[in-house]
């Protein structure tokens, strides 16, 4: 015991101070809390309008809205920078946005890119940056620049075998940043 | 006391690697949202025993009969009926219409004159047509006429 003891005093200093805590922070309330502060603190992820990309409303940076509009076969889109491809038995309707990676305090300069569909979707194809999505995370970059927006083109495929019991098209993409 | 030593070590070399792994990331959302209006197509396309139209498979197609007469020779695809008071000429034409993102089985084909003919008598598909109002019928979908 006489030997373990520190080994166990030095396990616990690299979870609290070492890794998992902001050095300086004053909140100690919880080691749980503590790493969500770091991750908040340290890296984040901004999405923006691109210029040739429909506009994002709502939300807090991180957490922003893309409403395509009303889209067609036949008529195309209704709303600005976003275009629709017509293909044998679908059509695929295309824009752009941005995306930057903020890095606060840590030293790392890019970080890999993972995203997922929030919900599984079966009536719609999501692709970003000519990846297929779905609810298990891919990795759509591997070694992103943390600092600079960097576009990314978003293609949902609309096959028109779909009938008005599928019009309502509502889903989430979710990203993943881990500094490399 | 062996055993809690090996245990406590265990526990320990646990929470190094735990926290070895532990690494910060970051999460963003974007929803995206759309509707998905259905819409149908209509394209005209030469019939094979009727006039070549110009245009052909586009909406806006051009069917020119040529010179007609009651006994003269008429063009390749132009069919002419004569009676004792008038002749009528006459081509097939194929008329079609696709649908996509919707369920709908059928549609209903109209006809109108641009411009009003006090002279001949118009039909389309059996269906007298004048510039007065729309005139048509229920087809489905693909069908040619």
């Amino acid at each position: 015991m006489r030997f373990v003891l520190p080994l166990l005093l030095f396990g616990s200093s690299l979870m609290t101070n070492g890794w998992a805590q902001r050095k300086g922070s004053s909140k100690r309330t919880s080691t749980a809390i503590s790493m969500k502060s770091e991750t908040e603190g340290t890296i984040s992820v901004n999405f923006v309008s691109a210029p040739d990309g429909a506009a994002l409303t709502g939300g807090a940076s991180g957490q922003r809205s893309l409403n395509l509009g009303t889209v067609s076969n036949a008529s195309g889109a209704q709303i600005p920078n976003v275009q629709v491809q017509k293909l044998p038995g679908r059509f695929v309707v295309t824009t752009r946005f941005g995306m930057s990676i903020q890095n606060g305090s840590q030293h790392a300069t890019s970080a890999a890119v993972l995203a997922a569909l929030a919900v599984p979707d079966t009536a719609y194809t999501f692709r970003l940056d000519g990846i297929a999505l779905e609810t298990v995370p891919q990795l759509v970059q591997g070694q992103a620049r943390i600092g600079p927006t960097i576009m990314h083109r978003l293609e949902i495929e609309v096959p028109t075998s779909l009938t008005e019991k599928n019009s309502q098209l509502h889903n989430a993409i979710i990203f993943q940043v881990i500094p490399n | 006391m062996r055993k809690v030593v090996l245990l406590t070590i265990f526990a320990a070399l646990m929470m190094i690697s735990s926290a070895a792994v532990a690494q910060t990331t970051a999460n963003g959302t974007l929803t995206v949202t759309a509707t998905v209006n259905g819409s149908i197509q209509l394209v005209f396309n030469s019939d094979a025993a009727g006039v070549a139209l110009t245009g052909s498979g586009t909406n806006a197609a051009t069917l020119a009969f040529g010179n007609v007469s009651a006994f003269g020779a008429v063009g390749a695809g132009v069919v002419r009926t004569t009676t004792a008071t008038n002749f009528t000429v006459s081509s097939a034409v194929d008329v079609q219409v696709s649908k996509t993102n919707s369920a709908s089985a059928n549609y209903t084909l109209t006809a109108q004159l641009g411009a009003a003919d006090a002279v001949n008598a118009w039909t389309v598909g059996g269906t007298p047509v004048t510039n007065a109002s729309a005139a048509g019928q229920r087809n489905r979908y693909q069908q040619h006429h």
